[in-house]
């Protein structure tokens, strides 16, 4: 009788069940790896829209009907960050400006805040993504 | 049992053990990314409460133009005293909130301003109050107990006339640096706050316009602070207001409710000065 393997029933079943539980853990590590990256992101469209506010840039904006200030902001994101910044009054949007030479294509995420620029209200939506 | 035999026995064995370490590795994973998952949830909707509660804090205080600043047991405020508002303004930012921003943000905000739109702004800070009357450019500090003041003011006008008030050996401490383009006067000193308003103030002239401080009994109360001014020119009047308590102030709001529930999270209370 020559030497080997003997494959038994108990044998493939195990094969199996171990194959099933490196694919299943490898789902799961890529599930833990995408979605740890999506909560910085939210965090920094906050920070983002409230410095705009807080430094004036968006009142600067609307008050002298230029998009300088907010271009030379978003251009100044993070290298790994693309976003857009459009601002509106209360009926539509009156400006909008976009990262330059940015073209990732993950899950944008999206955040709004409001400011108040002679006794009038507007708001602001920020949009990130990863490039 | 053959040679042959148990060794795949041995061999079943040590692979129904390695993938039993994996499945329990995999659900390990599993169940630490739910965790970690549920956390930044949680963290992210507590954080975005905080973002749209103070995002809506920061357009009122904007609103009306005054700056207030908690330092431990004193509160600043600074203001323009001839500044003026449009209150209609004040109610389309209440539409706007409950109607599109509300969309917006996600979950469900309510704001309602309605003690505010009446022409006063009214910001309470431990249970005192300052109030700002916009329409007859009047500010009063209403005390529950004591408070002392440092005021700074400065007019940009010339003024024709000034009456110095009368300082007493108890009472409220107050210090007053007040300027215009006459110069500066500053003196300091307890001033009697339960006296009639109309005994004891200290009063510049503007030619046909007034600006009078008091700390006097007000409505029954006692060490109210009011200055009042009488302009019909526009030129600026900035008012720099330190309201000192002998225990620490910890929060400054609005006469204003907000209410802001995302799932889990919320803030339900009135609109922080800032």
């Amino acid at each position: 009788m020559k030497k080997g393997f003997v494959i038994t029933l108990d044998l493939i079943i195990a094969i199996l069940i171990v194959f099933i539980s490196v694919t299943v853990a490898i789902t799961f590590c890529g599930l833990h790896v995408k979605e740890k990256n999506y909560f910085p992101l939210q965090i920094l469209a906050q920070d983002v829209s409230t410095s705009l506010e807080k430094s004036n840039v968006l009142t600067n904006t609307i008050a002298n009907k230029t998009s300088k200030d907010l271009r030379v902001f978003v251009n100044n994101l993070p290298v790994n960050v693309c976003g857009a910044i459009i601002v509106y009054d209360a009926q539509q949007s009156t400006v909008s400006v976009e990262k330059r030479e940015c073209y990732g294509s993950s899950d944008k995420i999206s955040i709004y805040r409001s400011f108040v620029y002679d006794e009038s209200i507007y708001y602001i939506r920020v949009i990130l993504w990863y490039g | 049992m053959g040679e042959g035999m148990r060794r795949g026995f041995i061999f079943s064995l040590i692979a129904i053990a390695i993938s039993g370490v994996l499945l329990g590795y995999s659900l390990f994973l599993f169940n630490s990314n739910e965790e970690y998952k549920n956390l930044n949830l949680d963290f992210l909707e507590l954080k975005k409460v905080d973002f749209v509660s103070g995002n809506i804090s920061s357009n009122i205080s904007n609103f009306f133009d005054i700056n207030t600043v908690l330092k431990n047991k004193t509160v600043e405020f600074e203001i323009n005293l001839n500044g003026d508002k449009n209150f209609f303004a004040l109610s389309s930012f209440e539409t706007f909130y409950n109607n599109v921003f509300e969309n917006l943000a996600g979950g469900d905000l309510n704001v309602n301003a309605d003690g505010l739109t009446d022409g006063k702004a009214e910001i309470f800070f431990d249970n005192h109050t300052f109030e700002f009357d916009y329409n007859n450019k009047i500010i009063k500090v209403i005390p529950i107990s004591d408070l002392n003041y440092i005021l700074n003011i400065s007019v940009n006008n010339y003024y024709t006339s000034r009456t110095v008030w009368t300082y007493s050996i108890s009472g409220v401490y107050v210090t007053l640096n007040y300027s215009d383009l006459n110069g500066t006067y500053s003196n300091s000193g307890y001033i009697n706050g339960s006296a009639l308003c109309s005994t004891n103030s200290f009063t510049v002239n503007y030619g046909f316009d007034k600006l009078k401080i008091n700390v006097c009994k007000d409505n029954l109360i006692n060490g109210v602070l009011v200055i009042d001014g009488d302009f019909s020119s526009t030129y600026t009047a900035d008012v720099n207001l330190d309201a000192t308590s002998n225990s620490e102030i910890k929060s400054a709001y609005y006469n204003a409710d907000l209410n802001y529930i995302l799932n889990d999270s919320k803030y339900i209370g009135k609109v922080h000065a800032r």
